[in-house]
């Protein structure tokens, strides 16, 4: 049975992890809100991309092309693996890993290549014997529109030089700060843009386009690709800070019930020492008076 | 005159609303106003300033680094690559004294942004010494 001291020092540390449990937990709440605005931004600014490729498109001949619409045979995949930048969220990178190894199983005709966005994919994937054509360990996190857009790029350029032929995001998405889902997206070849949305021109409406509509929509598809990427990797973010949250959560109160455990204990031991002490004296006392 | 409401978008940066009565953006092709009731127009925009003229006379003044615009039914929409407001520009350091020439075409997004902000603090500070 282990003595006052040892369960005295046992509760010292409980409670020092629960402090850090705790600080964790508040900065985790401060990221995600920062994560939050970030990401409800850019998925404002997808919904308007998205809403003026569709009214282009009802101006424009339905068999307009562009470079990123595809049309070539897959051969190559080009898997783009979001995880998050730190440990300390439960499942979260474990299963971001797994969806990632079950995708580069599929089809095993096709060849994979990774771009590995986030500390914790590119630690995982070092070890293993995978193609890795990008890693981005610092990307998650630091919200810079320059450094998302410029990774963002480098993946559409993989695709236009023929690196690639197809490329899929493998990300969270954020449902609320206790859900969230693995998705897997197709960013390139674009095939559905605005699906379920109306043009907002009417037919009798005349409207300018400074330069053309082809040229137009040559600069917007590139950007629609673009904030698609970014969004991923910003929401992947809100739901690692999410995730993060709900565990340290978890954590902090379940320090707290071992905290109350060894109060309970150290109160009974107490107690009993008390008490073992008490009869050793009435024990000693009785001896002498007898 | 009626006013018109005015969104200026941009990734991973806060939206901004306006009721304006006048609105001055950089087109590829070169600025253009607009007034309500204007026709209903949508165009690429390259670097420079937009400038905001809202309901009681306030003016508000930003950079675009490039983008999209859209006017339609009274409602315009910028949708910028990267957006700078006047209220919090600094001059970029390295850019002071300098003259702001630059290919559009060549120029770096991070030089753009630079480019940009130098440009709306000129704009803000005429008086000063960039």
């Amino acid at each position: 049975m282990p003595g006052l001291k040892d369960i005295r020092k046992k509760m010292t540390g409980v409670r020092s992890t629960q402090q850090i449990t705790r600080a964790m937990k508040m900065m985790a709440t401060v990221k995600l809100r920062r994560a939050m605005d970030s990401y409800l931004s850019t998925h404002l600014y997808l919904e308007k991309l998205e809403q003026m490729v569709v009214d282009l498109r009802a101006v424009l001949p339905p068999n307009v092309s562009h470079p990123l619409f595809g049309g070539r045979a897959v051969k190559t995949t080009g898997i783009v693996l979001v995880t998050g930048e730190r440990g300390l969220c439960g499942s979260f990178n474990h299963d971001l890993v797994k969806a990632c190894l079950r995708r580069l199983q599929d089809n095993p005709g096709q060849e994979k290549k990774l771009i590995l966005i986030g500390k914790k994919g590119v630690d995982h994937f070092r070890r293993l014997a995978f193609t890795v054509i990008g890693s981005h360990p610092d990307l998650v996190g630091k919200y810079s529109q320059k450094a998302l857009g410029m990774a963002a790029r480098n993946a559409i350029s993989l695709y236009t030089t023929g690196v690639i032929d197809e490329l899929v995001i493998i990300y969270t998405h954020f449902v609320s700060t206790l859900e969230r889902r693995i998705e897997t997206r197709i960013l390139l070849p674009v095939s559905e843009i605005g699906v379920g949305r109306k043009s907002r021109h009417h037919g009798d409406q005349r409207i300018q386009f400074d330069p053309s509509p082809e040229a137009i929509l040559t600069a917007l598809i590139p950007r629609y690709v673009e904030g698609l990427f970014m969004k991923a990797v910003l929401e992947s973010s809100a739901s690692e800070q999410a995730a993060r949250m709900v565990a340290m959560d978890a954590a902090t109160d379940r320090a707290q019930e071992i905290i109350d455990e060894l109060t309970m204990k150290f109160n009974r031991t107490r107690q009993s020492v008390i008490t073992k002490e008490l009869s050793e004296v009435i024990a000693g006392a009785d001896a002498q008076t007898h | 005159m009626k006013p018109f409401s005015v969104a200026l978008v941009a990734p991973s940066q806060p939206l901004a609303i306006f009721r304006a009565t006048a609105l001055t953006v950089p087109g590829t092709s070169g600025s253009f106003g607009c007034l309500p009731g204007r026709e209903p127009l949508v165009a690429t925009l390259g670097l420079g300033l937009v400038h905001v003229t809202e309901e009681g006379g306030k003016e508000h003044w930003f950079a675009v680094t490039g983008g999209f615009f859209e006017m339609i039914d009274d409602m315009a929409t910028i949708l910028a690559d990267a957006l700078i407001p006047g209220a919090t520009v600094q001059h970029p350091a390295h850019l002071r004294g300098k003259p702001l020439y630059f290919r559009q075409e060549y120029a770096s997004d991070v030089a753009k942004v630079d480019i940009a902000r130098a440009m709306l603090w000129r704009r803000l500070h005429p008086n000063e010494d960039a």
